[in-house]
């Protein structure tokens, strides 16, 4: 199978300007962009970057990439804008007889004409409020995007503007720098503590194609809290089968062992046991949830997917309560693409029937042999002692300094400590104690500064709007403990 | 292989990096028999051979910790022949153009090979980088360090000048990245490098000008989703600070001295760890039963650092904090109603600072005097296949 050919059960991007949108290809099922419904079939088999169009509800590739400012503009244009009044009636054609052309099947460049033809005082206005303006018109009126294949900065960028909350309000910026700062790279140990529903596990999985560890701290006692971001990044097995887990709240009875230098046991203490039976793949329904049906979505525990165009209290609710559920240490059977959890195949889901493509993909997502969640931290536990971590990345909605300090005991000399936080004062406390206790060199504390610009003949100049939030980052390295 | 991979122990031919102190180091290569100079005195390169990276060396008048070289710590530290691209702009070019290990990369000029050595270490091992610099010893330079930094098999250093002559390559890149006085003369051969599939391409100019030129050329190339950014670090200095509290005269509302009465600080800002702050209410308490003051007179201590605090929280747009803070001790004041104590929303002072001898101290992250205003513009570029 080609990786750079849009195939069924594949997550993909869809990308309008500044609008993105992740699903999952099924066949005959609906999907909303822009309140407007389609279906994702023709996209099947078309290369991952082609550009396409709904039409009459149907998705088309297509051939020429949409009309250019000159083929629009009528050569007559205005000087200024004193003549221009700011009026309802400018534009003749109604709201209805636009959405008739559209029905009729006019072509794009025809709509976009009539338009322009039915305005008023389009002639009147400068060449480059007549670009502005037709610029405007084709983003409300055409259905025309990109189809590309899901990474760190597409997901980013989508939850960024549409609901930064749940990813701690991490700018692309700033994860670039995390992964940066934190050397990430093929083939080496990672520590990292991710509360943005996976954003950051997946961005440092991408930096490692396959090659070395990642162990993933998470809150509770049980199971993973979901991570349903990392489910969009759709990485093959080899890639995912690098994470490893492990409970916040064992993390001091494991220290105090490691401590007293005794060989793990082969049984812990008291590991809430999942059950092994039907614990659906979730996660993945995001085109399902899309639909907009909520009735759709009524069991938390086995639904905690994204739905991306749902409204976000839904979602967080969701989320909260199965972070909630973790933390009281109940068998969280409710986790994105764990690769540590025994899949039934013979689930039911809410949705009904899973294709068989989701059941390759759960399998595909299954470890061999189907261990318990306590072999599983029994796996970690011993990728904790044989490695130390290479780096160790917080972005945790969590006070950063007790995860930093319980964890920095595992971090290999000459290492970089990366905690991001949405807040300042956190990262001084954090720095202030990491400091005091000692074992770390070359404190820095940081904030990003971001302005995009405006790049047009004559009018170039920064964009109005820009964000002021990059939140914070604490970085430095590690020294060997005399 | 060290900069791509990590070792435990120093051993000959490596390049290290010594720590003095913050803002203070040096990147050498190791070579017995040679020695440093340091501020601290000499350092024999053989003492350094079988050392665990991230050990402390005593030095005659000082000691310094050696530090694995990681591109970033190559950045501050290396021999400089042109300007180069610091780590801020380094990371936002390899997230925007979606490098990682495989990415096959065309880059020029090398310059003094900063951003290379970053890009090399996201690609590798499975990915290369095609680097081209039009001045012949720079180029060699750059090829040479790159031996000595393990890393020669990641990257091909030619010398060429690229607006002249192209890069000569045909749909192999993932990603191109310019950084050229003239880059619009490159971007033919850039888009002739990049794959058929598609990929992204990123231009560095310092100058406005040679940034709408470069766009201007690009859309009509066909490339799209045009990205023009500035990005700047701002770092903080975490440090304690302090500022006077004025006097105000008698107090209006209980007849008692205001800010006179600045009593002993009850919450000790050094300790304030993970604990505190999530119980304050019990520090409180203790704080109390310590407190053999005249009740009043606590009381109104209590009220004027509230009011300090939280005019200062509000100024600081954190108002919600100090709102949770006072939520959470509601039982401590019903507590406390009994010993006719009235609190009010207590202080944050665990968080933001103390009142101490007539001084609001507090610990804050202070931004520099002076920083880095401007290095380039970013311009980033997608090509789509057709």
């Amino acid at each position: 199978m080609n990786g750079n050919i849009i195939s069924e059960g594949d997550y993909v991007v869809l990308k309008k300007e500044k609008n993105i949108k992740v699903f999952r290809v099924h066949r005959q099922r609906d999907v909303f962009m822009d309140k407007v419904r389609f279906t994702l079939d023709a996209a099947v088999g078309h290369p991952y970057g082609t550009m396409f169009e709904v039409k009459n509800g149907k998705l088309l590739k297509l051939e020429r990439i949409s009309l250019t400012e000159e083929e629009v503009t009528k050569k007559v244009a205005g000087v200024d804008n004193r003549d221009l009044h700011d009026l309802d009636s400018n534009q003749m054609l109604s709201q209805d007889d636009i959405e008739e052309m559209k029905k009729s099947g006019e072509s794009r460049e025809r709509i976009i004409e009539q338009i322009v033809e039915h305005s008023v005082t389009f002639e009147k206005k400068t060449e480059y409020a007549q670009a502005k303006y037709i610029k405007k018109k084709k983003l409300k009126h055409l259905m025309e995007f990109r189809i590309v294949k899901p990474n760190a900065r597409h997901l980013c960028e989508m939850y960024f503007n549409k609901s930064p909350a749940k990813i701690c309000h991490l700018r692309g910026d700033s994860l670039g720098q995390i992964l940066t700062y934190g050397n990430v790279k093929s083939g080496m140990t990672v520590g990292l503590v991710d509360s943005c529903q996976g954003l950051v596990i997946g961005a440092v999985l991408e930096r490692m194609q396959g090659s070395g560890k990642v162990v993933s701290f998470h809150p509770g006692s049980g199971s993973t809290t979901p991570r349903p971001i990392l489910d969009m990044y759709d990485f093959p097995p080899d890639v995912t089968e690098m994470l490893h887990n492990f409970p916040l709240q064992q993390i001091n009875s494991f220290r105090l062992e490691t401590r007293s230098s005794q060989p793990v046991s082969g049984s812990v203490q008291q590991v809430h046991s999942v059950s092994d039976t039907s614990i659906p793949e979730t996660g993945t329904m995001v085109d399902e949830n899309t639909i907009g049906d909520k009735t759709m979505v009524p069991n938390t525990n086995e639904h905690n997917a994204t739905a991306l165009d749902n409204d976000d209290a839904e979602i967080n609710t969701k989320t909260e309560l199965n972070d909630s559920k973790d933390a009281e240490g109940a068998p969280d059977d409710a986790c994105g693409l764990r690769q540590d959890s025994t899949v039934s195949d013979t689930t039911m889901d809410d949705s009904g029937p899973l294709s068989n493509l989701d059941n390759k993909r759960k399998r595909k997502n299954r470890k061999a042999g189907g261990k318990s969640e306590a072999e599983h931290i029994e796996d970690t536990k011993k990728v904790l002692l044989e490695n130390k971590l290479d780096c160790l990345i917080i972005a945790s909605k969590f006070h950063p300094t007790p995860i930093v300090m319980a964890l920095i005991d595992f971090l290999a000399p000459s290492r970089p400590l990366v905690v991001y936080s949405q807040y300042k004062e956190p990262l001084m406390d954090c720095y202030t104690q990491v400091r005091e206790k000692g074992g770390f060199i070359n404190f820095h504390l940081t904030e990003t500064w971001l302005r995009q610009y405006q790049v047009l003949p004559q009018r170039t100049h920064p964009v109005i709007q820009m964000c002021g939030a990059s939140g914070y980052l604490f970085v430095c390295c590690s020294i060997k403990q005399t | 292989m060290s900069f791509v991979g990590y070792k435990k122990c120093v051993e000959a031919g490596d390049t290290v990096i010594l720590f003095l102190r913050y803002g203070h180091m040096h990147a050498i290569r190791v070579k017995e028999g040679q020695t440093f100079q340091t501020k601290y005195g000499a350092l024999r390169h053989s003492d350094l051979i079988g050392c665990e990276y991230g050990s402390k060396i005593v030095c005659p008048r000082g000691y310094l910790f050696i530090l694995h070289p990681t591109p970033e710590l190559w950045t501050q530290n290396l021999p400089h022949r042109t300007q180069i691209l610091y780590s801020t702009d380094i990371s936002t070019v390899t997230y925007q153009l979606d490098l990682k290990p495989g990415s096959v990369v065309v880059e020029s000029g090398t310059g003094s090979a900063s951003l290379s050595h970053a890009i090399i270490r996201t690609i590798a091992p499975t990915g290369h980088l095609h680097t081209f610099e039009f001045h012949e010893q720079r180029a060699e330079k750059a090829a040479e360090e790159f031996e000595e930094h393990g890393i020669s098999q990641f990257v091909t250093v030619k010398h060429r000048d690229v607006c002249q002559k192209g890069f000569g390559l045909d749909h192999v890149a993932d990603a191109v990245f310019l950084d050229l006085p003239v880059p619009w003369n490159a971007l033919s051969s850039a888009k002739q490098a990049l794959k058929k599939e598609g990929g992204r391409l990123c231009s560095f100019s310092p100058c406005i000008e040679q940034v709408q030129k470069t766009c201007e050329i690009l859309r009509i190339m066909g490339f799209e989703e045009l990205y023009t950014i500035e990005c700047l670090v701002r770092e903080f200095d975490v440090r304690t600070s302090s500022m006077p509290i004025v006097d105000l005269g008698q107090s209006p509302d209980v007849g008692q001295v205001g800010n006179q009465s600045a009593a002993p600080m009850k919450d000790n800002l050094g300790q304030a760890d993970a604990s505190k702050m999530e119980d304050t209410t019990d520090s409180l308490k203790k704080n109390e039963q310590t407190d053999a003051e005249p009740q009043t007179k606590k009381v109104k201590t209590e009220q004027s650092e509230a009011m300090e605090m939280g005019d200062i929280a509000d100024s600081k747009g954190n108002k919600n904090k100090i709102d949770a803070d006072s939520a959470s001790k509601k039982p401590e004041s019903a507590d406390a109603g009994k010993r006719k104590i009235t609190f009010l929303p207590a202080s944050a002072s665990d968080l933001l600072g103390k009142i101490d001898n007539r001084n609001f101290v507090f610990k804050t992250g202070v931004a520099p005097s002076q920083m880095p205003g401007h290095t380039g513009y970013l311009t980033f570029a997608s090509l789509y296949p057709i």
